[in-house]
């Protein structure tokens, strides 16, 4: 029995004149866990919200979408099909983590008992009864995704949609939500829709998939089969998406069994095969790697402290240099002080003691780029840093269509991009710089990260330096000549990009993880 | 006569019978959304010195978006940044105050969006209806006879103040004026709020 | 952990404040004024603390200065000046109108001292659960759009909008931070409005949740100062404590019924201070 179905949808948001999404036919039975894939402006957020009744979808819907009367909206009743959204900030309603649980419950005028009685269940569940009490603003990224699933979860719905749930998450966050939701599958029976553009974690537990691209379905069907038909015509499909064991498989001709963990991976010797086509090239990569200039350093930190309360400092003792033109990735958990070093370094945050030296210019892009907007038109926005468009220092798409846009409606990447024009106009034409990069590439694609990445290449290439942090391991060992963790408020293992990923043996990324580092 | 105490229960009477006014309508989700997002920027910038919003957010509110939502963002912002700045007795009649002054520029929205010369008067005249009704209180607060007198007296001498409060109020509209009625208006062509 | 329902505890203030608010009796008010303090260090505010604040004396002595320059009745002159009488009633009616001011006020410190945020939403979901649910909305932006005002200064540091280190450009960039705070809270309100939506918001009546619970002893609290303040309140309204100002003071003769009404006010205050104590 199918819960939703579409036929032959087609739909259009009000004031466009191209449809988001062309001929829909998809079916979702009950106890599915369908995962839609597809890169950002594919439709799969519109798909998922179509699939939402009790939100309104700003548009007109051709063909039926039907749903099963056991998920139907009904008046006075609490919708079956429960909906968490992209921005994880912007859903919390309420101030406090308990009446963020009883919300549900509330609107569906329970008494008090039942609602004590579910809260604590829901609580129980998923074990955030510490937080009860918590207001919801002291809460982490990951925290507040959980939270609000668990408060959707106490309205008892027979469906959940989830629209990018993890694509915010660092990696180990992302584990654990995805396990959350992987148990409500299993355990309690839920039908799970998740729309996603990066696999690796959610692949999974997923028992179906879709592949969407420009508005329409491209495959749809049970995973191992979407998985098999991908791989026979990979010049047809995009497999971005897909965790990089998978893709690696792909490369190299893999047509049956194909890998999507590192387990299932070894279990078909991909990674002896890895290291046996390694062993050929191994000469050529010796002889590349001895470049033995004496660098040119131009910033050096001296143990350098800094903290917003005395008593707990975020970061201690810290030191070290970078080199002119070189890319450093800093990577380590949530809350580890990363954006913390980033404002030291930028002179935003005052250190406690110790010595930044540096002999250029630092510019510091902040992690919520759009604490940077304030005008209506992308035009206007660049014309209030720059005198003329001909002096914005990064290559833009200035075309009229993107000039006329109000930088809220941009895409992440091209957020990104905007932002990095407006705090790169204070920068003088022909001197070098130092560029801070806050998490550039969170919730982004594919796609978008390489466009943002061509930018910066060319930054890099000018011979500015260019110190990024993040949680995106795959993204750092693509473009980095150093990285370091920071743990425990220092910086540990800072060597050269290569090293850093060979040595980790955990914290590294899936290729480098099956062949001991030799692959990244 | 104790007219302190009839003022006082009469105000909180009727601000009561208004709080349960609107639990019985259904709002919008998208209106309330815009009413608590305006409360909480009033509230946030009186944090900033020299910037006193209130009176000039609820009129904008009320200009854009309706009479109703225009006196809840004046009497939220009034009741919740009140509990940072100093809960008192007046905390009702400030409430009435910057409540009537946002619904008034609902009633008044065509003019007032159309007609600028109409937008610095009203603004003028909502400083001054904000002293008067605030006097009523430091009147019935003195106690004793002569009420009226005394009502005269204080508002002559409150006059400076007055002045300070009805300009300053209008340096605000002025300020934020366009950059609120342009997004206020960007959320009701994009999502029909 | 706060030992007593916030709703009997708001009663109670109300109750207070309301009889200092409306009784010119001095023993009264000595009696709130006292207590007003006592409240105040029982709800954890310590009198070297910089949280005691002291501002409540300025209204008071302005009204002390004010009232005999308005006034002129009584009989008793004390002096001229120009033309105009000073009279002792005046004065004593000023210093009994300031203590009940300041007192009132100290009521209403104590009362938003030991009200948190929830439990203020607490009292008024009794009144309204969509009012309460406003309030908890806004409560939840205020400390959110508090840091990103911050991060928002941060990135108008690094685009190098502090230009000089003078006030005026300070000020500038503090509205154009609010500016952008605006911007953001309005271009992201839609996602709150429609994760309510898809929450089922507004499908139906709303029922109320709370953390607190309304315990037996909170009953008998409820009970207790209920009967007391009323008790009181009836003697106001039936001028058992009346006290005449103009032209001459005139207190009326002290029976049992008046020292019963004092003794009961004296117990409601008492009670207070139980009431505020803090648990453990």
């Amino acid at each position: 029995m199918s819960l939703i179905e579409f036929k032959n949808v087609n739909f259009i948001y009000n004031g466009e004149d191209t449809e988001s999404l062309s001929d829909i036919n998809l079916k979702i039975n009950e106890g599915d866990f369908v995962v839609v894939s597809g890169k950002t402006g594919s439709g799969k957020s519109t798909l998922l919200r179509l699939m939402v009744e009790s939100v309104p979808n700003y548009g007109t819907v051709n063909n039926e979408i039907l749903f099963d009367e056991s998920i139907k909206a009904e008046k006075g009743k609490l919708p079956k099909v429960m909906y968490l959204m992209q921005q994880i900030e912007h859903q919390i309603i309420t101030d406090k983590v308990w009446h963020e649980l009883a919300f549900c419950l509330e609107q569906a005028g329970l008494s008090q008992n039942e609602m004590r009685n579910r809260v604590a269940e829901v609580s129980n569940f998923f074990g955030i009864e510490h937080l009860y009490k918590k207001s919801t603003d002291k809460l982490s990224g990951g925290e507040k995704q959980l939270l609000v699933l668990a408060s959707l979860i106490a309205a008892n719905p027979k469906v959940l949609v989830l629209d990018e749930p993890v694509s915010k998450l660092d990696p180990i966050t992302a584990e654990h939500f995805t396990e959350n939701l992987r148990r409500l599958h299993d355990e309690l029976g839920i039908t799970v829709v998740v729309a996603e553009h990066r696999l690796e974690s959610l692949i999974m537990p997923a028992d179906k998939l879709v592949i969407m691209d420009n508005g329409k379905i491209l495959l749809e069907g049970k995973k191992e089969n979407v998985c098999k038909e991908m791989a026979l015509n990979k010049e047809k499909y995009d497999i971005q998406a897909f965790p990089s064991v998978y893709k690696k498989a792909v490369s190299l001709g893999f047509k049956d069994k194909l890998p999507l963990s590192v387990k299932e991976a070894k279990d078909i010797n991909l990674d002896k095969i890895l290291l046996d086509s390694l062993n050929k090239k191994q000469d050529e990569l010796l002889n590349k790697d001895k470049d033995k200039e004496k660098p040119d350093y131009i910033l050096s930190l001296r143990e350098v402290c800094a903290s917003y309360d005395k008593k707990a400092p975020v970061i201690s003792n810290l030191s070290f240099k970078l080199a002119q033109g070189k890319r450093l990735f800093i990577l380590g958990g949530n809350g580890s002080g990363k954006s913390t070093l980033l404002k030291v370094i930028a002179g935003v945050k005052k250190p406690d003691s110790g010595k930044i030296k540096a002999s250029v210019p630092v510019y510091m892009l902040i992690q919520d780029v759009e604490m940077c907007f304030l005008k209506n038109t992308v035009k206007e926005e660049l014309l209030s840093v720059y005198k003329s468009l001909d002096d914005v220092m990064i290559p833009l798409d200035f075309s009229d269509n993107y000039l006329k846009r109000h930088p809220y409606d941009l895409s992440g990447g091209e957020k990104q991009l905007l932002a990095l024009a407006k705090v790169l106009s204070c920068a003088k034409k022909d001197e070098n710089f130092l560029l801070l990069l806050d998490e550039p590439t969170k919730g982004l694609d594919e796609t978008q990260r390489e466009n943002v990445e061509a930018v910066l290449s060319l930054v890099k290439a000018a011979g500015n330096s260019i110190i990024t942090v993040t949680h995106d391991l795959e993204y750092a060992s693509k473009y980095a000549d150093y990285a370091a963790f920071l743990f425990d408020k220092d910086l540990v293992g800072l060597s050269k990009a290569s090293e850093f990923f060979k040595n980790n043996k955990i914290y590294t990324t899936q290729l480098a993880r099956l062949t001991n580092g030799e692959i990244l | 006569m104790n007219y302190k105490l009839l003022a006082l229960v009469l105000l909180v009477l009727l601000l009561t019978l208004y709080a349960l006014t609107i639990t019985s309508k259904r709002i919008r989700t998208g209106r309330m959304v815009v009413i608590v997002i305006m409360t909480a920027l009033s509230v946030v910038g009186r944090f900033i010195p020299f910037f006193k919003p209130i009176a000039a957010l609820s009129i904008i509110t009320g200009m854009y978006v309706n009479a109703g939502s225009g006196m809840m963002v004046g009497m939220l912002s009034v009741l919740i940044s009140n509990f940072y700045f100093g809960q008192g007795p007046w905390t009702p009649f400030q409430m009435l105050a910057f409540g009537l002054i946002g619904f008034l520029s609902g009633v008044l929205s065509k003019y007032l969006i159309n007609n600028k010369t109409f937008l610095i008067i009203y603004s003028l005249f909502c400083g001054v209806i904000y002293s008067l009704i605030l006097d009523v209180w430091t009147v019935l607060w003195l106690g004793g006879g002569n009420l009226l007198e005394k009502y005269l007296a204080t508002a002559v001498t409150a006059i400076p103040f007055t002045l300070v409060y009805a300009i300053s109020n209008v340096i605000y509209i002025l300020i934020l004026n366009k950059p609120f009625g342009e997004k206020l208006l960007r959320m009701k062509v994009k999502y029909g709020i | 952990m706060e030992r007593v329902n916030p709703r009997v505890n708001f009663i109670f203030f109300v109750l207070v404040s309301g009889i200092t608010m409306f009784s010119l009796n001095p023993v009264i008010l000595c009696m709130s004024l006292v207590f007003s303090f006592l409240i105040c260090a029982t709800v954890g505010m310590q009198l070297d603390e910089k949280k005691m604040r002291f501002w409540p004396f300025v209204p008071g002595i302005i009204v002390i200065l004010v009232n005999p320059v308005f006034s002129h009745n009584g009989s008793t002159v004390l002096l001229f000046i120009g033309d105009n009488p000073l009279t002792l009633e005046s004065v004593i009616y000023g210093v009994v109108s300031a203590t009940m001011l300041v007192s009132v006020l100290y009521f209403f410190i104590c009362l938003s001292y030991s009200m948190s945020d929830d439990k203020f939403m607490y009292v008024c979901g009794f009144l309204s659960p969509k009012l309460s649910l406003m309030l908890s909305m806004v409560f939840r932006l205020i400390p959110l759009m508090g840091r990103k005002m911050k991060e928002a200064d941060e990135a108008a540091r690094c685009m190098g909008m502090y230009k000089s280190e003078n006030i005026f450009s300070d000020i500038k960039v503090k509205l154009h931070v609010f500016s952008v705070i605006t911007t953001w809270s309005l271009e992201h309100g839609i996602t709150t409005a429609d994760s309510m939506d898809a929450r089922g918001y507004g499908r139906r009546r709303q029922s109320f949740y709370s953390v607190f619970k309304f315990t037996l002893r909170d009953k008998i609290y409820l009970l207790l100062i209920l009967v007391l303040g009323i008790y009181v309140i009836f003697g106001i309204a039936i001028h058992k404590l009346n006290v005449s100002y103009y032209p001459d003071i005139i207190i009326t003769k002290p029976d049992v019924y008046t020292l019963s009404l004092y003794v009961s006010f004296l117990v409601l205050l008492i009670s207070g201070v139980l009431l505020n104590k803090k648990g453990r």
